[in-house]
């Protein structure tokens, strides 16, 4: 859920950024500046959150269920892409021309996409929150 | 689709022993709280090593602990 709330914050923070009509460059700058900084840190977070060890916090269920997750975002993300170019292609007939600005963009929706899936078949698979019973 | 359905007496043979807590029973085999909610629920059918682990938690052979009901027949 952290990492939904990571992207979607980055997207509507460059989404703004196109809006308020600051340059496409500064944007994208922005954003890889943004990710980096984010991706360093993220990497120091096992010698931050210490883990209890004889504690059990991935089984062979979570495993699955993250498999299932990975396959379907991975399906879903080709799936709209290959809509998108075809789309695309059909609008705009076998001459037309799109701007590299977009280029960024596809990548940036690419993971938008692979996250929202990912999460919502996580959320899926685990029951939205079952009730817990002992 | 899947019509097999795997039942299972986990509930009642954690009471038999003790009033056993499904963390304790997690803990025992190796696996989350949420796993052993999910397989009690059957939600979620374990794989043979962990079928044999809760057997051996209960001391009972597997099919003491799960019951397969195959729909197609």
């Amino acid at each position: 859920m952290l990492t939904l709330a990571t992207i979607l914050s980055l997207s509507a923070f460059s989404v703004a950024y196109f809006i308020f009509g600051f340059p496409a460059k500064r944007a994208i700058c922005g954003l890889g500046f943004t990710f980096t900084i984010i991706g360093g840190f993220s990497g120091l977070a096992p010698l931050i959150f210490k883990r209890d060890k004889d504690k059990v916090k991935l089984d062979e269920r979570d495993l699955i269920i993250r498999r299932k997750a990975t396959l379907v975002a991975y399906w879903m993300s080709w799936t709209l892409f290959t809509l998108a170019a075809t789309i695309t292609w059909f609008i705009m007939g076998p001459d037309g021309t799109i701007s590299v600005n977009y280029l960024p963009w596809m990548g940036v929706g690419g993971i938008f996409i692979i996250v929202l899936v990912q999460s919502i078949v996580i959320l899926e698979e685990y029951g939205w929150g079952d009730k817990d019973e002992q | 689709m899947n019509n097999d359905r795997i039942s299972n007496q986990i509930r009642r043979l954690r009471f038999e022993h003790g009033e056993m807590t499904q963390q304790q029973l997690a803990d025992l085999v190796g696996v989350t709280r949420q796993t052993i909610i999910a397989i009690e629920a059957g939600k979620y059918a374990p794989s043979l090593p962990l079928a044999f682990r809760i057997a051996k938690v209960f001391a009972v052979p597997v099919e003491g602990v799960f019951q397969y009901e195959d729909q197609r027949t």
